[in-house]
Order: C-alpha cells, then sequence, then structure tokens
C-alpha cells in the first residue's frame, strides 16, 4: 500500500517537474534579448567547432607582404556604382613611407579578389580525422583580411576564431569542474549544517576575501614553464575554477537550508528515506533552474580571468592562440595606436560575456516563478 | 451636505487597478457615511475591496491604482472638502493624513520601520502635525504608549523587533491616535495577532474610541468583531457594497443572499457542537472577469434567470437604515 | 556597541591566519625556488655558480629549512613589520610596499567612491522610475559595463589619449609635479590623473551596485512601513529618504566585503596598464622573477586590507542596523 503510495507520488512529481520545465521555457521565450543572445552563442561555438572550415585561413600562416593591414570589406559595388554579382575585395600594397618610417596600405581598385565558396586555401586538420584544403570562403589569392592582420601578416580573423577555441571552451569546461566542487562542498554544508557548515563557510569566506586576479596570477604561475598547451590550458581550467566554485556553493547552501525546513523534504525524511536519496532525488531537482542560471552567469568570471591572465601573459602563452594571448600584443601603446584592428578580439569578449549575461539573467528570470514578466 | 452631519460621506467610489493582465475594478461604486462617534464595520472576504476602500479614502492606493469616480467628503471644523479632488501626494491630502484621518494595518510586523526606535517614529507624526518641541512630543508619545497599556519608559527607546506583535500593534494604535484623528481607520488589526491578543486590542479600540469620542471604521473579515464593536456595518462583495444595516438589523436579520451565507458559513455560540455549517457554494470569481448582472448570480441559491445575470441591483431601501442590492427586495 | 566592536575582531583572526597560510604557500608552491630562477638566469648569461656559492646563497636566505620553520619565521616577522627581502630588488618588502601600497589603496577607494557616487543615485532613480526610458537606459549601460574587462576599457581610454595628446604614459602626477613636493596644486594635479583609474576601476563594479540598489529599493518600497510613513502625512521625499532608502543602503554597506576585492583585482590590471607606480607593477614583476617573497606578501597584504574593510563594513552597518548591532 506504502509502496504503491510512494509510485504514485513519484509520477505525480514527474509530471509537475515537467509542466515547471516547460513553463520556464516559456518564459524564457518572452526574454527576447536573452533569446537573441542564446542563437548568438549557439552561432559562435558552432563557428569555433567547424573553425579550421570556417576561417579563410591558417592561423598561424604569416605573410611578410601583409604586415599589419588594416580591415577590408567585402564589396558588391565598386568605385564606379557598378554592382557585381559575385563579391570582391580590392588588393591592397604595402607602401613604406621614408619620413614616417610607417608602412601605409593603398587600396588599389583595378586589383579585384572575387569572392569565392568552399575555396581552396591553406591545409587543416578537420577535428583531426583528414587533412583538407577546403575553406567555407576566401579568395583564391591570399588577399582578404577582413579583420586586418598583426605584426606578422597573420590574418585577424582566422586568430580570432582559434582563440575562440580556447577561450570559449575554457569558460564551460572551468563551470563544469566549479559545479562539481560546488555543488558538492556547497551541498555538505547546506545539508548537513552545524559545524561543518561553519567551517566550510569560513573557508569561502576567506577565498572570496583576497583579490581574484591577484590569485589568480600567483597561482598561474605555478604551472611549469614547460607544460604543452593542452596541459596549461587545463591548469588555468583548474586555477580558475579553485576560485570559482565559492559562488555556486553560496547558492547551493543557501537553497539547501531553505529547502531542508519545506514540507516535501521533511515528509521525504519520515518516509525513512536515505540522505542521498533525498539530496539527488529531491533537493537537487527542485533548484536545478537556480543551478543552471548561475552557472550561466559565472561563464563571463572565467572568461574575463582567461582573458586577463594571457593578456598579462601569465596564462596561455604565445603559441597558444586565445583572446587573451592576442589581446597582448595591443599592450603597446604604438602597436595599438598604428593597428588599432588588434582590438577586435576584445570585443568578441564583451560581446561574448553581454551574451552570456543576458542569457543567465533570462533563465534566472523564467526560474523564479514570482517574477512577472 | 451641508445639512448632514454625516463626518465623512462616501458617493459611488469607483477605484480601478491597471496591469498587463487588464483592469482590476477593485472598488465599483461604493456608498457609506459616517458619523461622529459612530463605528462603521466593513465586512466581506479577502479581495473584495474592503482595504482598497481605506486606501481610496487617504489616498494611498499604489501606483497603478486610480480613483475613477466619486466623492469622499470630509467634514473638519472649518470646511468640507472632497478628497478625490485633492492631489495624491499634495500638502493638502498630507495634512489631513495622520492628522484628522488615521490608519492601522494589518501587518504589524513591518508596519513599522526596523531601523528608527518606536518613539522616533511616534514623535515625528506628532511634530509634524502639530509643530511642537521634542521635549514636547516626547511627553506626549510617552503618555500616548502609557494609554495603549504599554510600559512607556521601555517602549520608547526599543526598536520594533524586540517587541512581540501584540505590543507592536499597541504601539502602532498609538501612533495614530497620536494627533487625534476624528476619524480612525482600522484594516484588519487583529487579523495577524494572536487570540487572546485580539480581544485586548479590540477592547482597547473600543475604550478609546468611546472616551475621544472618536469614528472608527473598522475592516475586517471576523464577523464576531463586527457584532462586537460596531454601530452599523457594510457588507461588500467584489468591489460593491451590496448590504447596509445597523449591526443587530444585520445579525438577526440579513437580506441579501450573500450577507446570509457570510452567516452561516459560521459556527454560533450556544448551538452545540452539531450545528449545520453552510459554505457558500462556488469560488469567488477572478476579479478580471466578472459574471454580468449581478456579480454574486453564479453563486446565488435565489437566481433569477433572465433578471440577476442580465442588470445589476442598485442599492434598495428595506428600512430606514436598512439597504440591499438585490433584486429579490426590489 | 563595543561589544559587537570587539566581537567582529575576534572573527577577524581567524580569517587572517587562514589567508596568511595561504599567502604562505603561495611563497613555497612554484617548483625551485628563487636561486632556481636566478641561477638560470646567470646561466643564460653564459656566467655559472658553483654548488657551494648557490647552496650558501640558500642557507642565507633560509631556503633549505623546513616549511613550518620558514612560515613560523615569516609570520613572526610580519607581525613586527618585517616582510622579509625581496630578491629581485635586493631591498625588505616593507620599504617597497611603504612606497607603493598607499597608491594602490588610493586609486581603489576613489573607485569605491566613484562606485557609489554614481550608483546609488542611478539606483534610487531606476527603483522610483520602474521601466522608465532611463531605467531602461541604465539597465543597457550597466550590462555593458560589466562585460567591458577592466584592462580591455584601460587599453581603450589608453589608445584615446594617446590619439588625443600623443602621450603614452598616464601616471598620477604631470611630469613637473612628479618629483615636487606636496603642495596644493599637487594635490589638484593628483586629482586630474586619479579620475582615469577610478572611472576604468569603478565601471563594472558600478553596473553591479546599481542593480543591487535598485531591487534592494524595490524590495523595501513595497514593504508596509513605506503606506504607513505616508499614511502619517509625511512628504514623499521623506517617505523615500527617511525609511526604505535608508534600509536599502545596508545591503549596499554589507558588499563593500566583495566589492573590495574585485576593485583590488581591478586596480592591479588597470594600473598595469595605464603604467601607475602602484604596487600592481611590482606584482607582476615579481611573479614573473620568482620573487616570492614579495608576491606573498603583497597577496597577504592585499587580502588583509580586504579583510579589514570588510570590518569596516560590518561596524557601519552594525551603526546603520540596530538588529545586526543586537543579533550577538
Amino acid at each position: 500500500m506504502i509502496e504503491k503510495n510512494k509510485t504514485e507520488k513519484i509520477s505525480a512529481e514527474k509530471l509537475n517537474i515537467a509542466s515547471q520545465w516547460k513553463l520556464m521555457r516559456w518564459k524564457f521565450y518572452r526574454h527576447k534579448v536573452a533569446v537573441f543572445s542564446l542563437i548568438l552563442l549557439s552561432f559562435f561555438y558552432f563557428v569555433v567547432i567547424f573553425g579550421g572550415f570556417i576561417s579563410p585561413y591558417n592561423a598561424r600562416q604569416n605573410d611578410i607582404r601583409y604586415k599589419n593591414a588594416p580591415p577590408q570589406r567585402i564589396r558588391f559595388f565598386d568605385e564606379d556604382g557598378k554592382f557585381h554579382f559575385r563579391p570582391f575585395v580590392y588588393g591592397i600594397e604595402a607602401e613604406f613611407n621614408d619620413k614616417t618610417f610607417q608602412t601605409l596600405y593603398i587600396r588599389k581598385t583595378d586589383v579585384k579578389h572575387p569572392v569565392y565558396l568552399f575555396v581552396k586555401g591553406d591545409p587543416y586538420q578537420f577535428w583531426g580525422l583528414f587533412t583538407t584544403d577546403r575553406h567555407l570562403f576566401g579568395t583564391e589569392e591570399r588577399a582578404m583580411f577582413l579583420m586586418g592582420t598583426d605584426r606578422m601578416g597573420r590574418d585577424l580573423l582566422s586568430r580570432i576564431i582559434y582563440g575562440g577555441r580556447l577561450s570559449l571552451t575554457i569558460g564551460l569546461v572551468g563551470i563544469a569542474c566549479s559545479f562539481l566542487l560546488g555543488i558538492t562542498i556547497g551541498g555538505i554544508s547546506g545539508y548537513y549544517g552545524g559545524r561543518i557548515d561553519r567551517f566550510i563557510q569560513r573557508t569561502i569566506e576567506t577565498i572570496r576575501s583576497i583579490p581574484t586576479i591577484p590569485l589568480w596570477m600567483v597561482l598561474s604561475i605555478a604551472l611549469p614553464p614547460y607544460w604543452s598547451v593542452v596541459k596549461v590550458y587545463f591548469g588555468i581550467v583548474i586555477i580558475l575554477s579553485l576560485i570559482g566554485w565559492t559562488g555556486l556553493a553560496r547558492v547551493v547552501r543557501g537553497k539547501f537550508m531553505a529547502l531542508r525546513k519545506e514540507d516535501f523534504v521533511m515528509a521525504a525524511i519520515l518516509n525513512g528515506a536515505s540522505e542521498k536519496k533525498i539530496i539527488f532525488q529531491q533537493l537537487l531537482p527542485s533548484f536545478s533552474s537556480h543551478i543552471i542560471a548561475s552557472l550561466t552567469l559565472s561563464v563571463p568570471g572565467m572568461i574575463l580571468g582567461e582573458t586577463a591572465l594571457s593578456f598579462l601573459g601569465l596564462g596561455l602563452q604565445a603559441p597558444a592562440i586565445s583572446w587573451g594571448v592576442l589581446l597582448k600584443d595591443a599592450q603597446q601603446i604604438r602597436v595599438l595606436a598604428n593597428t588599432p584592428w588588434i582590438l577586435f578580439p576584445g570585443l568578441f569578449v564583451i560581446i561574448t560575456i553581454l551574451a552570456f549575461n543576458f542569457v543567465g539573467d533570462g533563465i534566472r528570470d523564467a526560474a523564479d516563478p514570482y517574477s512577472a514578466i | 451636505m451641508e445639512n448632514d452631519k454625516s463626518l465623512l460621506k462616501v458617493e459611488d467610489l469607483k477605484t480601478y487597478f491597471y496591469s498587463k493582465e487588464g483592469t482590476v475594478k477593485a472598488v465599483d461604486g461604493v456608498n457609506f457615511s459616517i458619523n461622529r462617534g459612530e463605528t462603521l464595520g466593513i465586512a466581506g472576504e479577502s479581495g473584495c475591496g474592503k482595504s482598497v476602500t481605506a486606501q481610496s479614502i487617504l489616498r494611498l492606493t499604489p501606483k497603478n491604482g486610480r480613483i475613477e469616480n466619486g466623492r469622499i467628503l470630509l467634514r473638519t471644523d472649518e470646511k468640507t472638502v472632497d478628497l478625490v479632488s485633492l492631489k495624491a501626494s499634495g500638502d493638502e491630502i498630507r495634512k489631513i493624513r495622520g492628522k484628522k484621518i488615521s490608519i492601522i494595518f494589518q501587518e504589524p510586523m513591518t508596519s513599522f520601520s526596523m531601523v528608527h526606535t518606536i518613539g522616533s517614529q511616534i514623535i515625528e507624526v506628532i511634530r509634524l502635525h502639530q509643530g511642537c518641541t521634542r521635549k514636547e512630543a516626547r511627553d506626549r508619545t510617552l503618555e500616548l504608549l502609557n494609554m495603549v497599556g504599554l510600559s512607556a519608559e521601555q517602549a520608547i527607546d526599543a526598536y520594533p523587533f524586540s517587541l512581540s506583535g501584540g505590543m507592536r500593534q499597541r504601539a502602532m494604535i498609538a501612533m495614530s491616535l497620536s494627533c487625534m484623528p476624528s476619524l480612525l481607520i482600522a484594516d484588519e488589526p487583529t487579523t495577524a495577532v494572536d487570540v487572546t491578543i485580539q480581544a485586548q486590542v479590540l477592547k482597547l479600540l473600543r475604550r478609546i474610541q468611546k472616551e475621544k469620542q472618536m469614528a472608527l471604521i473598522m475592516i475586517t473579515h471576523d464577523l464576531a468583531v463586527l457584532s462586537e464593536l460596531c454601530d452599523k456595518v457594510m457588507i461588500m462583495y467584489l468591489g460593491k457594497d451590496v448590504e447596509h444595516a445597523p449591526t443587530k438589523e444585520l445579525f438577526s436579520n440579513p437580506k441579501h443572499p450573500y450577507t446570509k451565507g457570510l452567516l452561516n458559513s459560521v459556527p454560533k455560540l450556544h448551538q452545540g457542537p452539531r450545528q449545520k455549517i453552510e459554505a457558500i457554494k462556488g469560488t469567488v470569481p477572478s476579479p478580471y472577469a466578472l459574471p454580468t448582472g449581478c456579480s454574486f448570480h453564479p453563486r446565488c441559491p435565489d437566481f433569477i434567470p433572465g433578471l440577476c445575470d442580465k442588470e445589476i441591483p442598485k442599492l434598495f431601501d428595506v428600512d430606514e437604515n436598512h439597504k440591499v442590492s438585490c433584486f429579490l427586495y426590489q | 556597541m563595543l561589544r559587537f566592536i570587539l566581537h567582529r575582531i575576534l572573527w577577524m583572526i581567524p580569517t587572517l591566519l587562514f589567508i596568511s597560510i595561504l599567502s604562505f604557500i603561495i611563497i613555497e608552491a612554484p617548483p625551485g625556488d628563487f636561486m632556481t630562477t636566478y641561477v638560470s638566469r646567470l646561466r643564460e648569461q653564459g656566467e655559472d655558480m658553483g654548488q657551494v656559492t648557490i647552496d650558501g646563497l640558500r642557507a642565507r636566505y633560509g631556503l633549505d629549512q623546513p616549511i613550518y620553520v620558514k612560515y613560523f619565521k615569516w609570520i613572526r616577522g610580519v607581525v613586527q613589520g618585517d616582510f622579509g627581502q625581496s630578491l629581485e630588488w635586493q631591498r625588505p618588502v616593507a620599504d617597497l610596499l611603504r612606497a607603493r601600497l598607499p597608491w594602490s589603496i588610493l586609486i581603489s577607494l576613489s573607485s569605491l567612491l566613484f562606485v557609489y557616487l554614481i550608483a546609488i543615485p542611478i539606483g534610487v532613480y531606476s527603483a522610483t522610475h520602474l521601466y522608465s526610458k532611463l531605467d531602461y537606459f541604465f539597465n543597457l549601460v550597466g550590462f555593458i559595463g560589466l562585460a567591458i574587462p577592466n584592462f580591455l576599457f584601460a587599453l581603450i581610454m589608453l589608445w584615446f589619449i594617446f590619439q588625443r595628446t600623443g602621450n603614452a604614459a598616464i601616471g598620477l602626477f604631470s611630469r613637473e609635479f612628479l618629483m615636487a613636493p606636496w603642495s596644493f596644486a599637487r594635490v589638484i594635479d593628483l586629482f586630474k590623473h586619479l579620475w582615469l583609474p577610478a572611472l576604468v576601476i569603478g565601471t563594472a563594479g558600478t553596473a553591479g551596485m546599481i542593480r543591487i540598489m535598485r531591487a534592494n529599493l524595490l524590495d523595501e518600497l513595497s514593504k508596509a512601513y513605506v503606506m504607513v510613513a505616508r499614511a502619517k502625512g509625511l512628504s514623499e521625499r521623506k517617505v523615500l529618504y527617511k525609511y526604505p532608502f535608508r534600509i536599502a543602503l545596508n545591503p549596499v554597506v554589507s558588499t563593500i566585503g566583495w566589492t573590495l576585492p574585485a576593485l583590488f583585482s581591478g586596480e592591479v590590471l588597470v594600473s598595469i596598464v595605464l603604467g601607475i607606480p602602484t604596487i600592481a607593477p611590482i606584482f607582476l614583476g615579481s611573479l614573473m622573477g620568482q620573487d616570492m617573497f614579495l608576491a606573498g606578501s603583497i597577496v597577504f597584504i592585499m587580502a588583509t586590507l580586504t579583510v579589514i574593510g570588510t570590518l569596516i563594513s560590518d561596524i557601519l552597518l552594525g551603526w546603520l542596523d540596530p538588529r545586526i548591532r543586537e543579533s550577538i
């Protein structure tokens, strides 16, 4: 009899949860900016996953003919206002000025490089499966630099796409790590309460009282200099999440504390459910939406952390490409003044962080049963 | 109005709330009046517009609420003012609030600011309206706290969170009396306190009202409070006044089917444990989708098809002092 | 109140202890020690040191003792204001801190002031003019402010200033005041330079603070005591500022605890980018050169300062809110 009741209760609960998720999704869709941000982020990740194919060139391919070339535009109309069915870019040529000792590029309107789809270019490994040299779009000759080039003549757009591989994933991987730490420690703290809770809270308080950037900086030099890019990458992830878990742990703890007093948990305890069961079957599902919201909102911190560390030269380093590494070039003011387009990676950092914040906000609002949109 | 001796007279008051979901007609044509020294009870289920009526009198309705129609005439020594015509946060209404008309809200827990002492919050009102010195205001506050039965010396410098709910409600009464208003509105003053405290608070209110010859509007959903305290009663349902009667008359001879339902849904003393309690059938309809005609007709046992669901009943006189808005008494 | 303050100070001690241990772990954490770096650097330059000399130097700097001995030696020194010797600068760490730290603190406090001066009025406006055009505008600006990394914002500002003036060094003083003794004109000159780092560091914090202030005030405005205050006949101004505003400030004050670390973080990045001679550049240098006594001490000092900042905010909060004061 009791068994039967239990199964009935569980199926009823499932129904309840399903409708709650549906409700959330429905509410989220009404948050237009959040939906747009989610689409944008999906687009970014899509581009990064197919980075080798979508980027016009190899990110490490330098070209002395085009050092510090400014961004170009893809055109449909030429100087005379004539429409061309096939888009093209104008050719550019470097000209050295003996007075200012600067290289200036002049646009040569008589040279047009048509832009083709699925063009042949630098060879690359597609997901490590096979080698190919097809790119989504490009010119036959190496002449199209939509976001300019750096001091070695490397195409910045391609570098940004390659850099996104590290910068965009580091946030997610880092969040996964802090998620594990935060939910375990926060859960323990909130579920058991008492002394354990006080000890954990004190630890969290202490970690939070130390400014993060300096702490990250210090921890990052503990990474051995001879490590490979992959190792450093995971090292940075661990460093970022070693500190990042505290915020999440607090959220989880607070929720546990509040929920411990709720009737349905008490009912489960009285029914003789084991603690593990209570935590995983009752407590976690009931606030998973809040956890997703706080996870989304802590991704930007991770991305910012990586970018800042790499920018300072303490995180990922030169052969690796990340947005922070790319921005490091902008540290010299003269370089920045002459080639301001090297700030483009920064624009992508800002857009990504904005998008994550909007999505996180949208989820949080949708998850809050009392918010009226 | 000139030859009318009523202190406050409300005529066809309509207060609507506007939101994205639609318009809520919280108060939809209410009429009543109250004389000096008289006690009027306003009763009804929660959401019937009792509180909004009270807030409308003091022009305290939240931002999305607006008085759409009607007059609220307050007679003072000098002249009669229509409160509806005043600016909602202007000087004139502010001189009436707390001085001529005071209000006690139902939540004693949150009615005081937790970071100021009880004393400072009362002194503030006295100084605002009577322009006396700090010392005079403090003495007056002590007097008031004594009057409501608190140990004044302690209470005056206490923070609200260190007082119990009952003590806070007493302090609240002291504050509302600080300028000896001619009208006191008590909006469910006893719902949030213990039963034993309720009785004390009610007794206190009655005593002070008698002593000071104050008019009192008692808003409640507790019929026992009505019978205990009030001279006359107004019953409200979904923003409309459905019945007006002297208290005794109302309890002995209720007319409106809703009033009858209300009285039947409460167990009575001296009738033993086996009495039948009848709930009113159905539930209060959504305020966004009010029924046509008489808004009580879907729940009414005496519903007349073709009339009650088509037309809105006016107030009909049953007696000199007894009015009902129901077609049964047309 | 005194009891409350004492209680708070006692509360600090374990935190400080924890911080000191952490800082010391930092000092000891990197593989190898200063000598390893030093020796390898000398090797790069073609010089070589005998193993005997290296061991001698190790012993002299106490690099060969067990870790707990080193910790107690270090912490005893710290209590006496001796943070050890910077191996890179060949100067006591305390001297370096004395020369540089005040500028870091000044910049951080200026940005804190900036955050509050901007965020509180905007938060109040947004809460009292909910869903107005300006409310949306501030919300958008806030989102963007949160999204721009400090150092990037600093770079952009630097670039603007360079384009306009051709001057790449921002610093804290104009050239003519750099070495000048203190005077009124020098202070004015300082303020002329201070606003930029304060703005850059404070922007992200301001955005966060506006949201907190707005949410708190909205919360308070819906409470019963607001209507009570209005029913007393108080003016709208007084109803807003005496009651809800005052209570909404409490959480704002209590967030100093996490605002300060964020500001210190920002200060480090921004000072490095703008080339301001605060503690930040030598901190970066010390990390690059594995001058761990200096690095660890700086972390220790920064964390201690935030703990003290939190203490001050706690006391302030206790003074503002009697519930907190009497809850112990």
